[in-house]
């Protein structure tokens, strides 16, 4: 994603858009929407590329009703409006014309916000799934000159995602008409050209689709560590509970992926000061068999023994998860973290922010709510020292200020040597204001 | 709206017996003021101070501090106007910051560097101005008209640029 625009959702009054980048940076005090902002860009992330319906309780994320995500800004609720609205923007190098667009409009169905339409749009050309008050679904495709519907009266329950919907009906609608079979719904045929035109929108999307791994959302609190682990849950969880397993697994099942892990793990490991080797100790041969997570410290002159991941500090079990996440090969295409810095010694902090660059500059996208500024120290230096890949206009830093009850989302960039560019005024006061009582001016 | 700062004179902004005019300097840069930081020894310097340490690290993580100057060629323009000999001063590394930045506005109470800052053969094109407590230790109107923003723009290349 390219940048995202929200309207009347939480805190931000009125419409604002955000730039993102790889690296996105979220910055700003408590209760000032940063993780509402998070739960947007997951949301539309199923609106464009998943197959489920977008969900605002779902976990790390949960919102709650309607009228808690709408943004109103009086006590009694009389200001709550009737929808509230998302979109992005991405660069899609597979349509000429340049970036694809989509948006939602998001309207309360049994309590709950649900996309009453989601459009996406490129240049003119939109494909735009509508959901009506009898919760029926129709697909219709357009561009400035006509627009026709190639499919109504679906009942949503019965139905997966609008847009990949979109996508996959939208295919064989193109080509019943370009065959001459049908022409049904259209008071003017679609000339070859502007059949060409959709038929690139819905291959990006289909495209997206299929290559795009998820994304991941993270919680700020990880799950605690046990002594030994049985075998269990393999799917990805916000709490990285998964995490021991798919280790495990990937040890017993695949000793050439499980190394290559390993070998970043403790890069990583090494770097930040957590542990210098990892290990899977295994009780027995089967799949099932219980097993234990260990790490090593190396001293100066001999390596200390191992030690399992309930005996060392607090941190390393902690970041595991994450770390995890970042670098098993089979990575998602979108991460959204909040706060990963928790419980990491501030060496930790910085080394995260270097991982994040590297990361980052290997095609991934990274949003990341932080309050470290250890981490956005590292990533200022490191694209300033070339030690990453990742070019400044790559990294965005988005300060959520607060302005009375609402919220201003403010964008600021990186210059060549990793300084600010487009700070407001009220960025860091607080921390300015501290550091001018700490030197007593 | 850039300066440069003589680490000599931080504790006439920071210190415990700061003066009238020397706090003005600083709260100028803590509304709306740039600080000009570059090459090898003024950064050595600034770690020997930790006040100026944390105020200059805190300005800089709020991105008002202008750090896009190449410490390599801060150093090189150094070492050239040492061996230039033209300089009454031993603070070549001050100069050779405001030839880079093109930074015009210096405070300092060093009466060389003020002479050396002030040479059309030194800094140029728009000349160099003082900012100093040297003769005044309350605000005048030379503190005042130096800081305005009308002449910091008018006299500094960057700042003209941005304008």
């Amino acid at each position: 994603m390219d940048s995202i625009t929200l309207k009347n959702y939480r805190c931000f009054a009125g419409e604002q858009t955000a730039r993102l980048a790889p690296l996105t940076l979220l910055v700003g005090e408590n209760s000032t929407g940063k993780t509402s902002f998070l739960a947007m860009v997951r949301a539309m992330w199923d609106v464009a590329f998943s197959y489920e319906w977008p969900n605002f309780r779902e976990a790390p994320y949960d919102l709650g009703a309607f009228e808690d995500i709408a943004h109103n800004s009086s006590s009694t609720g009389s200001e709550l409006p009737d929808s509230f609205e998302a979109g992005f923007r991405r660069t899609q190098p597979e349509l000429e014309k340049g970036a694809m667009s989509v948006r939602s409009t998001f309207k309360e169905s049994r309590g709950v916000p649900f996309p009453a339409k989601s459009r996406i749009e490129v240049k003119g050309a939109w494909i735009e799934a509508q959901v009506d008050e009898e919760d029926k679904l129709a697909i219709v495709f357009g561009n400035p000159r006509i627009q026709w519907e190639c499919l109504a009266g679906i009942p949503v329950a019965e139905v997966s995602f609008p847009l990949s919907l979109a996508a996959e009906i939208g295919i064989a609608s193109l080509q019943r008409i370009e065959n001459g079979e049908t022409h049904e719904g259209i008071a003017s045929p679609p000339t070859p050209s502007e059949l060409e035109e959709l038929t690139k929108i819905v291959q990006a999307l289909r495209s997206d689709s299929s290559t795009t791994r998820g994304s991941f959302a993270s919680a700020p609190v990880q799950s605690r560590p046990r002594r030994t682990y049985d075998p269990v849950q393999q799917s990805r969880d916000p709490e990285g509970k998964y995490i021991p397993s798919y280790l495990a697994s990937l040890y017993r099942r695949d000793r050439h992926g499980w190394q290559g892990l390993k070998a970043s793990l403790e890069e990583f490991g090494r770097k930040s000061g957590l542990f210098d080797d990892i290990y899977v100790r295994s009780f027995g041969n089967t799949m099932g068999a219980p097993f234990q997570i260990q790490v090593r410290k190396w001293g100066k002159r001999r390596k200390g023994p191992r030690r399992n991941l309930i005996d060392v500090g607090y941190g390393v079990s902690q970041a595991l998860p994450l770390l995890t996440e970042l670098l098993r090969p089979d990575a998602p295409s979108m991460f959204l973290l909040q706060q990963p810095e928790v419980h990491l010694h501030p060496s930790a902090q910085a080394a995260l922010g270097s991982l994040f660059c590297d990361v980052a500059s290997s095609g991934k996208q990274l949003i990341v709510e932080t309050h470290s500024d250890f981490i956005i120290d590292r990533v200022r230096s490191d694209v300033r020292d070339k030690t990453t890949a990742l070019k400044p206009e790559e990294v965005s830093i988005l300060y959520f200020e607060r302005n009375d009850l609402d919220v201003s989302i403010h964008s600021i960039a990186l210059d060549e040597m990793g300084d600010l560019k487009g700070a407001p005024e009220g960025y860091r006061k607080f921390f300015t204001d501290e550091m001018l009582r700490s030197i007593g001016f | 709206m850039c300066a440069i700062v003589d680490i000599n004179v931080v504790h006439q902004g920071l210190g415990r017996n700061r003066t009238e005019a020397g706090k003005f300097f600083f709260d100028w840069l803590l509304n709306g003021g740039i600080l000009v930081v570059g090459g090898s020894k003024f950064v050595s310097e600034i770690r020997r101070d930790s006040k100026f340490l944390t105020f200059v690290n805190e300005r800089r993580q709020s991105g008002k501090v202008r750090q896009g100057i190449n410490r390599a060629e801060v150093d090189d323009e150094q070492n050239r106007l040492i061996g230039l000999k033209i300089c009454d001063s031993d603070d070549q590394h001050i100069l050779a910051l405001a030839r880079v930045s093109g930074t015009r506005i210096l405070f300092t109470n060093d009466d060389a560097l003020q002479k050396d800052f002030r040479s059309p053969n030194i800094i140029n094109s728009p000349r160099g101005q003082i900012y100093t407590t040297a003769v005044h230790r309350e605000v005048q109107q030379v503190h005042r008209n130096r800081l305005s923003p009308r002449n910091v723009q008018r006299i500094c290349r960057y700042c003209r640029n941005r304008k």
